[in-house]
């Protein structure tokens, strides 16, 4: 009977586990929804970037599309956790091919390489140029950024700026002219 | 009888009832996803509610619990066996009319749409009421079945949660940028 009475209060805490679980899933689904419904664009510079930083190696496909670009490209900072991430990503993929887009390459900051891919598959990113960072770690190390979405102004393979954005249009808008980027 | 034939039974038991108990489960947090999926495919729309979902999983909650003790096993195989009546027809539905939302089935956010899963596990809750007529279970082994299937069940249902959202579990177990809400604020 005592067996019994352990196994039945073993199965509760495994529900409630479970229902814990539903619940999560739950959340994470509104506040990405909430993200794809946030009314104002944010476009605003991340202070505690490393401004000026030109790391010793730039990962693949980064390193060509800045060999391409003379050194001048725009990197958006995504992350698998991140709920306004989502529709940052579904903006990028949808982005009609201009001068600024071919210029653009975006790093997927992911617990591990599998969960970054997948984001990138799920989001149709794959005809863009991505490069997935585990743990964010090259962002980091090489940028001191942590926070996303935030996009990363590279000229003359240093960082002039880091923004952190929620729309891809406004960023693009505020991107635009190399001498009136926000600092 | 063989004590094999008990453990074939207790296996199967326990594990549709740790399947029905995370459908149930899920169901009652969040029915959004499965009434716009039905919605979708019966008519009229307002017929699907979240109210009546949640009435389908206090259904799966009990065939889950009943499958979980001896004596009253034919209860819970037969309302698991009109679930997976159906979940069949909904799938069979799903197929034919070509459905487009996901179901949100299991708790599973996005990801698939009615169709051959639940098919599938419609097929098998239904044979589940087949083996638990074979009389596999001798009135002996009460106890035993149902000590056995309560941790089977126990330890099936946390495998089955953290296999779903292992996403989730990845996400936080990994995150090291700390984004959600201080980006937008």
């Amino acid at each position: 009977l005592i067996i019994t009475a352990l196994a039945a209060v073993l199965l509760l805490l495994a529900g409630c586990v479970v229902l814990l679980f539903a619940m999560f899933g739950e959340l994470a689904q509104r506040v990405a929804m909430a993200g794809e419904t946030a009314p104002a664009a944010v476009v605003r510079p991340l202070e505690e970037a490393r401004i000026g930083a030109s790391p010793t190696s730039w990962p693949e496909p980064i390193a060509s599309l800045l060999e391409e670009r003379d050194g001048s490209v725009l990197l958006p900072v995504l992350s698998t956790a991140c709920g306004s991430c989502e529709k940052v990503a579904r903006q990028l993929a949808t982005e009609d091919e201009s001068d600024s887009v071919r210029a653009t390459a975006i790093i997927i900051s992911c617990g591990d390489r599998s969960t970054g891919e997948e984001f990138v598959r799920r989001h149709g990113l794959g005809h863009l140029r991505t490069y997935v960072d585990e743990g964010g770690t090259w962002v980091n190390s090489s940028f001191g950024v942590e926070i996303s979405p935030t996009a990363l102004v590279i000229r003359e393979k240093k960082l002039q700026t880091a923004l952190v954005f929620t729309d891809v249009p406004a960023l693009r808008t505020a991107t635009s002219d190399p001498r009136e980027v926000l600092v | 009888v063989t004590s094999h034939s008990l453990w074939i039974v207790v296996a199967a038991n326990a594990s549709a009832s740790a399947l029905l108990l995370v459908a149930a489960l899920s169901k009652m947090v969040a029915p959004g996803q499965l009434v716009v999926a039905l919605g979708e495919l019966i008519q009229p729309l307002d017929l699907i509610t979240a109210k009546l979902i949640r009435l389908v999983a206090v259904i799966e909650f009990a065939a889950s619990v009943t499958l979980l003790f001896a004596p009253i096993r034919m209860l819970g195989a037969a309302l698991a066996a009109v679930l997976g009546l159906a979940f069949a027809l909904a799938g069979l539905t799903g197929i034919a009319r070509g459905t487009q939302s996901p179901c949100g089935c299991l708790g599973i956010s996005g990801g698939r749409t009615l169709g051959p899963t639940n098919i599938l596990a419609g097929v098998l809750l239904i044979g589940l009421f087949a083996l638990n007529r074979s009389e596999l279970v001798p009135p002996s082994s009460s106890g035993e079945y149902s000590r056995a299937a309560i941790l089977a069940v126990a330890g099936l249902s946390l495998a089955l949660c953290l296999g779903i959202h292992r996403q989730l579990v990845r996400v936080s177990w990994h995150a090291k940028l700390p984004s959600i809400g201080r980006a937008t604020s």
